[in-house]
């Protein structure tokens, strides 16, 4: 009865020593990457109403549209799972979607040839959700990366790394980076923060 | 002892929360915050009454906030910090709006919460910057601008506030919901009561850790002259344009 009655007392001190907090923090990480998979999953889904607008009006750019289309297709085929997710898969998943990123910003540049298109009610649409999507995903990943740092302090900063060493044994998770393209885009243009 | 480990765990409980350098949000101190006197002040009365009341009824709540610069970020960047920061909108429904206003950068963005999303995709979002307020900031009437805007948002919001409620109407005999206040109620007068009656172990019940898990969950809803945010998410849904 004792020991119960200690035990009881003892909780609200437990509560900030990480025996909630670990795991919650490694959920937070999955669904953040869970999100981050949304994300670039419902860009994939807007790639063949933007590739069929432009094809209505740039017949010339067939060599851009193809390479949009193959690079989709190879980010589509890309799959994760959050809950079991290797470092290996993440730098494949995100080799796969960086193809595309790049595959879809060379399109964009081709448009700017031509002004009809531009005016296209439909690809204006389509290019309000592009962005949309863009942003979303760059948001999804900051919360990501983010999720990674603070469930990386809860693995080893003390109390909470206590915690884990005697109970959870989480590992730290590896930081997610920029592809090295990304680096090079994110260094020509140091006005964009991550 | 037990003071010195609270402030241990204390301690490092703050330091999990110290931030990398940001863009510095203002003091939400009102539902339009206007740095750079854009609005009129006639405008500006019409808006935050306006926006008090479609907060209270429970609608959205929208914020309008007008900087004179963007301290070098992008704005989809400065916008999303400022709505982590706010966390405008209901906690259940998300139905928070930013919008945010640069004059240096001559940009605007309307940043939609979570819940909102539907009643205003990101299509509708940049239709309502492109066409409508950003004429009229190129014309240089920027209050006119606003208050267009503002009230486009409520619209769109208030169609799918109304439509939500006439659902509800119907199936709300049978939805049960969460549990009802005088269960909780019920509970708490027996767990008293066996205290009470329960001789020598009852002082434990009452000492102990019984008392701590209620109140911690707060009932803020920002109702009445208050305005704050409520604890509603954004996840980057809305659109940017420059006039």
């Amino acid at each position: 009865m004792k020991t119960f009655i200690l035990a009881l007392l003892a909780l609200p001190f437990l509560a900030g020593c990480g025996i909630q907090s670990l795991p919650q923090g490694k959920n937070m990480t999955e669904a953040a990457l869970a999100e981050v998979n949304n994300q670039y999953k419902r860009r994939a889904d807007l790639v063949p109403n933007l590739v069929n607008v432009v094809k209505g009006y740039a017949k010339h750019e067939q060599e851009t549209l193809t390479q949009v289309t193959e690079a989709r297709a190879k980010a589509t085929s890309t799959q994760i799972d959050p809950s079991k997710v290797t470092p290996e898969q993440l730098a494949k998943f995100q080799q796969a979607q960086s193809g595309l990123s790049q595959a879809l910003g060379r399109l964009m540049v081709v448009v700017e040839k031509y002004p009809d298109l531009k005016a296209d009610q439909n690809f204006r649409d389509l290019q309000a959700q592009l962005e949309g999507t863009e942003n979303r995903i760059t948001i999804a990943r900051q919360r990501y990366i983010e999720s990674i740092r603070e469930f990386n302090n809860l693995v080893t900063v003390p109390p909470t790394s206590w915690t884990n060493s005697m109970i959870y044994h989480f590992e730290k998770m590896p930081q997610w980076d920029m592809t090295p393209e990304e680096k090079a885009q994110a260094e020509k243009a140091p006005e964009v923060k991550f | 002892m037990r003071i010195f480990a609270l402030s241990f765990f204390l301690f490092f409980f703050s330091l999990s929360f110290t931030a990398r350098a940001d863009f510095q949000v203002p003091p939400l101190t009102g539902p339009v915050i206007d740095q750079v006197g854009y609005l009129t002040r006639s405008d500006r009365q019409e808006l935050m009454q306006l926006l008090y009341d479609f907060n209270r009824r429970g609608v959205a709540q929208v914020q309008v906030l007008i900087v004179p610069d963007l301290q070098g970020y992008p704005i989809e960047q400065a916008s999303i910090q400022i709505t982590d920061k706010w966390q405008l909108g209901d906690k259940k429904k998300d139905n928070g709006v930013l919008f945010l206003i640069a004059a240096k950068e001559r940009a605007m963005r309307i940043e939609v919460g979570q819940g909102l999303e539907g009643a205003i995709p990101d299509i509708t979002a940049k239709r309502i910057i492109s066409d409508q307020v950003i004429p009229l900031f190129r014309a240089k009437r920027y209050s006119a601008g606003i208050v267009v805007g503002v009230h486009e948002i409520l619209r769109l919001a208030d169609k799918e506030f109304a439509s939500e409620n006439n659902l509800q109407e119907g199936s709300s005999d049978s939805s049960g919901g969460d549990i009802p206040i005088w269960v909780i109620i019920i509970v708490l007068i027996i767990i008293s009561i066996l205290g009470r009656f329960g001789g020598g172990r009852g002082r434990y019940y009452r000492g102990g850790g019984w008392g701590g898990g209620f109140g911690g969950g707060g009932w803020s809803s920002g109702g009445g002259g208050g305005w704050s945010g409520g604890g509603g998410g954004f996840s980057g849904g809305g659109a940017s344009g420059n006039w």
